[in-house]
């Protein structure tokens, strides 16, 4: 399979603090049949070795994670050394401090050269930096240039890698297959939710994530232009869930799986026709 | 394939169009700038159709279309039709429905039956109605029962856009226009080149809005959008034409929602960056 389903953890926050309610995840999310998670929002007590057995025990692949960027700056050989027991060479940021980002564009450019012996020592170590993007990387700095623009210009190529979100990226209104291009080759994993609109107290309409395949985001040329772009991990993740999320996780997977079906059809056809 | 043609939006300059004499400043602007047309809004209160036509022929400003308060329509379609024929539009706006008829298949009948008086009298005048689409005709049904028939019958995407879809799918092409606006479209999170494609041969005029993120030190994950000038933000204008081309489209309107600066600048702004696209693009 080209692209491998992952369970971006996030989505389970409310049962993934303790090792009870973590392991409960685990054997949930393999029994739909998820192959891969990636960790983010872990409760700080659970043991990494405990994380590393219920991987084993429920044979699911930890695509990448998400590690607190006080840890990636302070803590990194041990981060490393969690990332090698659990097979994962993808340490991932989902957010940085807002010592960063309520400065705009120089704070962000301050993060890149305050990540960048971390970057270097996770390359040496056979890993890769992940950052994680929302909305707020498109605002402009000097000369107009997009904060975006600058993380993936601005860095390593081969070990300051990126995880777009694709609901963040049409919160934005951007051409999302634009910046899939952008970072062709620099991106193993993509967050994929759904856009859908709801309707406050008020009758006002607005626009929050929802559950893979029921809102306004057609995967179809996401996917394409994520097999050219290299991606290779779709972790569903929904930041609200309005009913049970282990229920939302479950349609998602159901839904994701038949896109890839028909993405991997498309692409073999395209492939005997010249 | 007739040249895509550039107007401006009344509104963007709405504070400058609140005397007679404002008015026709305003559209002495305009035509400076080198837009082609205007379209028109708000003006009723401060300057008869008539005179405001008047001006705008000596400028040499054509009026690609008029648009409408919601429920004018249905309360007096025939003040609508005298204005677009006075002006020389080819469409006449309607307005939009109101979210309270977004509940069910019955809901959205009964605003068809409202508004289907308005519709007639417009093409009788030989004009077209031209509904405005806004970010809520993407809603899914919010009736349980056809939300749930609607998942079954075609599981995952079908049972979006549910009011966008039932325009398509009610009205034949001539019938209902549909005015689509980029930063409704956005704000509805659907893919901008596939719905205009969606309404190709249905839509004469689309609205280009543009919107930015700026941050404040305030909650990241709902970060600003503000409204900016076309071409200051991040849609990509770009990669809609080859859509609007395709779907026939004959008229692109420039405005903004909130100015940062002079109005009028803005304009000028988006109307010089909507110039190059189009040169570029061939």
């Amino acid at each position: 399979m080209h692209f491998v389903p992952a369970a971006q953890m996030f989505t389970l926050r409310q049962y993934t603090q303790t090792p009870e309610g973590l392991e409960m995840c685990f054997r949930r999310l393999a029994e739909m049949g998820f192959p891969a998670v990636q960790l983010s929002t872990i409760g700080p007590q659970i043991p990494a070795d405990f994380i590393t057995a219920l991987c084993r025990e429920y044979g699911l692949e930890v695509c990448a994670t998400h590690t607190p960027l006080e840890r990636i700056l302070n803590d990194l050989p041990a981060v490393i050394s969690e990332h090698r027991a659990w097979g994962c060479t993808i340490v991932g940021l989902g957010n940085p401090p807002q010592r960063y980002t309520d400065c705009g564009y120089p704070g962000y450019a301050r993060l890149v050269e305050d990540l960048r012996p971390a970057v270097a020592l996770l390359k040496e170590n056979g890993m890769k930096f992940a950052y994680h993007s929302h909305s707020h990387e498109f605002q402009r700095g000097p000369g107009g240039r997009l904060v975006y623009d600058m993380l993936v210009e601005d860095t390593d190529p081969d070990a300051f890698t990126f995880i777009q979100d694709t609901f963040w990226m049409r919160y934005a209104g951007l051409n999302h297959l634009h910046y899939i291009q952008k970072v062709a080759g620099r991106m193993d994993v993509l967050h994929v939710k759904d856009f859908t609109l709801e309707v406050d107290h008020l009758g006002n309409v607005f626009g929050d994530t929802g559950t893979l395949g029921e809102g306004n985001i057609d995967y179809r040329p996401i996917l394409r232009a994520c097999r050219q772009a290299g991606v290779r991990y779709l972790a569903i993740e929904q930041d609200y869930c309005a009913r049970d999320p282990f229920a939302c996780m479950a349609d998602a997977l159901a839904w994701l799986k038949r896109l890839i079906e028909e993405n991997r059809r498309e692409a073999a056809e395209q492939e005997v026709r010249p | 394939m007739k040249e895509l043609r550039i107007a401006a939006q009344l509104y963007s300059v709405r504070e400058y169009c609140q005397t007679e004499q404002d008015v026709y400043r305003t559209f002495g602007r305009i035509r400076e700038m080198g837009f082609d047309g205007v379209e028109i809004e708000g003006l009723r209160d401060v300057l008869p159709a008539e005179k405001a036509a008047a001006c705008l022929r000596s400028l040499g400003l054509a009026v690609c279309a008029t648009r409408a308060r919601q429920g004018e329509a249905e309360a007096c379609p025939q003040l609508l039709v005298q204005e677009a024929l006075c002006y020389g539009a080819e469409e006449c706006g309607i307005g939009t429905i109101k979210s309270l008829y977004l509940r069910s298949d019955a809901t959205v009948a009964q605003y068809d039956a409202l508004i289907a008086p308005a519709a007639e009298q417009i093409r009788r005048a030989g004009l077209v109605p031209a509904y405005a689409v806004l970010h809520h005709d993407f809603m899914p049904c919010r009736d349980i029962l056809t939300l749930a028939q609607g998942r079954q019958d075609a599981p995952g995407q079908a049972w979006q856009s549910y009011h966008f879809t039932h325009m398509l799918n009610h009205y034949a092409p001539g019938e209902m226009n549909l005015t689509l606006d980029t930063l409704w479209l956005v704000q509805a999170g659907v893919h901008v080149p596939d719905v205009i494609r969606q309404a190709a041969g249905r839509s004469r005029v689309i609205r280009f809005r543009d919107w930015k993120i700026e941050i404040g030190p305030r909650s990241l994950n709902h970060p600003s959008r503000t409204p900016c000038e076309v071409g200051g933000g991040l849609l990509d204008f770009a990669s809609y034409l080859p859509a609007i081309r395709d779907a026939g489209i004959r008229w692109i309107t420039v405005g903004q929602e909130l100015a940062a600066r002079d109005p009028f600048e803005c304009l000028q702004l988006g109307l010089a960056h909507v110039r190059s696209l189009l040169e570029t693009s061939g």
